[in-house]
């Protein structure tokens, strides 16, 4: 990771502890300090050290009080205009860096401190809180609405530490701190969950919950249906919130799944009777309700569901099951349940990998029910007689297509997402897609594939480059674990051939970057027919003219076909 | 609290910002002496004086203070106020 931060106050600190904070899961990553306090003389000067650091995000860190020294250095009818100034600023420094390809990381200020006409001070426009407050509408609504625009949320961080703690106000005086100096370690923590999401690391994918005193107040087994407690009021109300939090995330894309001790009927008939439930047992990608160890069900459903153990989340009020799992399954989270049960969301809340850095796409939403659909398809599987005859079963049609705008936010998040199956590693964002779909030297394309069961969706992203040598390189190639097996990959391959002749080229050329989970495709251009090219062991290459198509057993759309 | 019973206070709060190492605080020992005393880890001296005794500088007192011996001297008239 190459962070460049460009900030209008001290940073010094800052930067030692990004950089510290970064190395766990990006060891050769550095952090660029701008030497100088002028943000726009840095980055609107092209040959600025900036660029020649080339950030791979740039992180615009304003602070309120710098906000304030605008405020009260403008003549007192200009003041309810200042935020408007800093909102031109940031949008034309935004603008250049995304042209560059960095990725752009804004603050979201914290309240100032100074109120001076009490709680109508709000009402006030041109007074600074009203200011701040314009400024941060202004940058969530006009500038993160912008692919490669990200925010740091530091007005919540604030609000949620309380302002008279953030604020020291001597330390501004003297050396331009923002916050109180022992708060530098939160500050860069914030951070630092946006770059390491955006960077598709640590992502949960999956929760997986307990469900007596966890979903519910009470002991299904023990209490019956009428002994438990969700919703209404008291300690009921905080297990319904609870519930109300995991379907948010579950519209976000998070998989939920129960894991839970009990008789499966037993512990499906809240589900099916009780009023107070938020949840229904179709939310669940996994519903596992048995006497086994939970560590062995989580592993269970990590295999079904073909997702990482290191992206599960797990929650249980008991300290035995939780240290079962710790001990079993040591890449799981399991934070430790709150004294409280109306504390649980606030304790999900603090799980970096929570952190989110794409809106919730359609594709987000239908992912329960497309795992949903999964088992289906595994059950065909199982009752066919051999693996030909299930794959000419399903009936599946494939299209690849170049990505244009509908599909540029989706495979961006595939992007981040995918760690398994993918060649390189690049984490190419919305702006390089785009680049390259409008090049003439480059393709993006997506893949997308149904069968008789329903809709995968996009499922597999491609870029590439041709170089001079009449060769097209292989840049990026990520796809999703769902669809393993169906011959996909052959799929692919035929397409990419068709897209090289297209593009006249001679050779198609792919690299296997290895990565700490890539080893699924360490020899997948072998299997699709490629050859090691001269000394380089990671790169392989396929003569376009003699590579005959390789059998598949999906049949290709035209994008026509594919909206119908 | 005698002015060495504060140096010797001292003594740990260096030593704990800067990494383990012994440094003897004379009083006219400045910044520019010792490694590594620079802009940011002053603050987080003056941040760690205030935790172990106790109280908080003045925004004045942060930036007068020039060497030891003035940060000594700070310090108690501080912990006698």
């Amino acid at each position: 990771m190459r962070l460049a931060v460009l900030s209008d106050h001290a940073d010094q600190k800052l930067c030692t502890l990004l950089q510290r904070g970064l190395a766990p899961w990006s060891p050769d990553s550095v952090v660029f300090r701008s030497e100088f306090d002028d943000i726009s003389l840095e980055v609107l000067d092209p040959d600025s050290a900036l660029y020649s650091f080339k950030p791979e995000a740039t992180y615009i860190n304003l602070s309120t009080q710098a906000v304030r020294d605008r405020f009260y250095a403008a003549e007192p009818e200009a003041r309810g205009g200042v935020y408007q100034a800093v909102v031109e600023d940031l949008k034309q420094w935004t603008a250049v860096l995304l042209e560059k390809g960095a990725k752009v990381i804004l603050n979201l200020l914290p309240a100032p401190a100074e109120r001076y006409f009490g709680s109508f001070t709000s009402c006030i426009p041109d007074s600074l809180p009203s200011q701040v407050r314009a400024l941060n509408a202004a940058i969530i609504h006009e500038i993160a609405v912008q692919e490669g625009v990200l925010v740091n949320d530091i007005n919540h961080l604030a609000a949620s530490i309380g302002l008279r703690q953030w604020y020291d106000e001597r330390f501004w005086c003297h050396s331009k701190y923002p916050c109180r100096p022992s708060l530098v370690g939160a500050y860069a923590d914030s951070l630092l969950a946006v770059l390491r999401a955006s960077n598709g690391r640590g992502l949960v994918k999956c929760v997986v919950t307990d469900l007596d005193n966890t979903l519910w107040h009470g002991i299904i087994g023990d209490d019956g249906l009428e002994g438990i407690e969700v919703g209404g009021f008291g300690v009921g109300e905080a297990h319904q919130r609870y519930q109300h939090y995991l379907r948010v995330l579950k519209q976000r894309g998070i998989i939920l799944c129960v894991c839970s001790k009990n008789e499966d009927a037993a512990a499906r008939l809240p589900f099916q009777k009780h009023s107070g439930m938020v949840l229904r047992e179709s939310d669940f990608a996994c519903f596992t309700a048995n006497w086994r160890s939970k560590s062995e069900n989580i592993r269970a459903m990590s295999a079904e569901l073909n997702l990482g153990l290191d992206s599960f989340v797990f929650v249980d009020d008991s300290p035995f099951e939780r240290e079962e799992v710790r001990a079993a399954l040591p890449e799981v989270i399991v934070p430790e349940f709150p004294n409280d049960p109306a504390d649980i969301c606030v304790m999900l809340d603090g799980l970096p990998g929570l952190e989110a850095v794409t809106r919730p796409s359609a594709e987000d939403l239908r992912r329960t029910a497309m795992y949903q659909l999964e088992k289906q398809r595994t059950q065909m599987e199982k009752q066919s007689t051999s693996r030909e005859d299930f794959l000419k079963g399903l009936d599946m049609k494939g299209l690849v297509a170049p990505v244009g705008s509908v599909e540029l936010s989706r495979a961006a998040q595939l992007i981040q997402r995918s760690n398994q199956f993918n060649l390189r590693t690049q984490r190419l964002g919305t702006e390089q897609i785009r680049a390259l779909c409008e090049s003439r030297e480059g393709f993006a394309c997506f893949c997308s594939l149904r069968d008789r069961f329903g809709d995968h969706g996009l499922i597999a992203v491609l870029c590439g480059e041709k170089d001079g040598n009449s060769t097209l390189w292989i840049t990026e190639w990520v796809m999703s674990c769902r669809v393993l097996g169906r011959g996909v990959e052959e799929f692919i391959r035929n397409q990419l051939v068709e897209t090289a002749r297209s593009m006249n080229c001679l050779r198609l050329c792919g690299e296997y970057l290895p990565t700490e989970k890539n080893a699924m495709v360490k020899g997948l251009y072998e299997r699709l027919g490629f050859s090691k090219t001269g000394d380089d062991p990671a790169r392989f290459e396929l003569q376009v003219d003699t590579a005959m198509p390789l059998p598949t057993f999906i049949q290709h759309l035209s994008p026509q076909d594919s909206h119908s | 609290m005698t002015r060495e019973d504060i140096r010797s206070s001292l003594k740990d709060v260096f030593r704990e910002t800067f990494d383990g190492r012994e440094i003897e605080l004379a009083d006219e020992l400045t910044a520019k002496q010792v490694d590594g005393w620079n802009s940011v880890t002053h603050i987080d001296l003056i941040c760690a004086i205030e935790e172990k005794f106790s109280f908080a500088f003045s925004t004045a007192e942060i930036a007068r203070l020039q060497n030891v011996g003035e940060l000594i001297s700070v310090v108690e008239k501080k912990m006698k106020a």
